[in-house]
């Protein structure tokens, strides 16, 4: 399922509007009705309020910069597992393929098969971030 | 009749034994090799029929100098590249791989493709006795 996500842009452009629409309703409340100082504050805010937004938008890009790196490192730490569990079965596999018979192939294969989707779990879970395949820390080793 | 010769390279011995043992079961002569530059330096002065390698070794995309070396031989033959490393792309290719396997997958459709290729060989021979493409030139130990 792709999950569509809420437009950078949009989200800044609200909270900039919701800063300057913020100081304009407490400058009409708390200042007396002069024309002339009402506009300059209500200029000032509406400054206030771009400036809200870019700071918004590039609070978001660096947000996104760095879910990007987090991702891109998962998904390393992954295929180098992915790599040791593969190089590691294969040679059992071939063995069973060259002097095996028709039942120790599909036993074989089956067993290859789990192995597989297990692997393709384990990616999804390091996507999520249910378990963290990162170096293991001494606390993590006395648990275990 | 002569045997068709092949150049498998994987960095994992117990690979490298066990698949060499599968290749000969099905009538190829194998040379097995550690790492592609091993390999390029033997492509450049012996001929093959099949060429299968692994991706990842000294570099982790060390198979396509391997493909590179193997696909400027006269005979053109046959590449195969066996990885355990996911590939993003399908550069392999456009480097001039005829097939891709995964360690762990498929193991007949693999096999299917190697005794293909085989048959595919021995058919283009004129005299199925001719002797398989061989050593060209000796290699310079200098």
């Amino acid at each position: 399922m792709i999950r569509r996500r809420p437009n950078k842009l949009l989200i800044s452009l609200g909270a900039g509007l919701l800063v300057a629409a913020t100081g304009i309703v407490i400058d009409l409340a708390m200042l007396p009705f002069e024309r002339g100082v009402l506009i300059h504050q209500v200029m000032g805010d509406f400054v206030a309020g771009l400036m809200a937004t870019l700071v918004c938008l590039a609070i978001q890009l660096k947000n996104e910069e760095v879910h990007y790196e987090v991702a891109m490192e998962r998904a390393a730490i992954v295929a180098d597992l992915n790599h040791h569990v593969r190089n590691a079965v294969f040679p059992l596999f071939i063995a069973v393929q060259r002097n095996g018979d028709a039942e120790a192939h599909r036993i074989a294969g089956e067993a290859m098969e789990r192995i597989n989707m297990a692997l393709k779990d384990a990616t999804a879970d390091a996507f999520v971030r249910r378990v963290d395949y990162g170096p293991v820390t001494p606390a993590e080793k006395t648990a275990a | 009749m002569t045997r068709l010769q092949a150049l498998f390279v994987d960095d994992d011995p117990a690979i490298r034994k066990t698949f060499t043992a599968l290749l000969e079961l099905e009538g190829f002569e194998v040379l097995a090799l550690a790492s592609a530059r091993e390999a390029t330096a033997v492509l450049a002065v012996r001929d093959f029929d099949l060429v299968v390698t692994d991706m990842r070794m000294e570099t982790p995309l060390a198979g396509y100098d391997v493909v590179r070396a193997a696909r400027n031989l006269p005979s053109s033959p046959e590449i195969i590249i066996l990885t355990a490393y996911p590939l993003q792309t399908s550069d392999w290719k456009q480097q001039g791989a005829y097939a891709l396997f995964m360690k762990g997958g498929n193991m007949g459709s693999l096999l299917s493709t190697i005794r293909d290729l085989a048959d595919r060989r021995r058919a283009t021979r004129k005299d199925p006795d001719d002797p398989p493409p061989d050593i060209r030139r000796k290699i310079s130990m200098n």
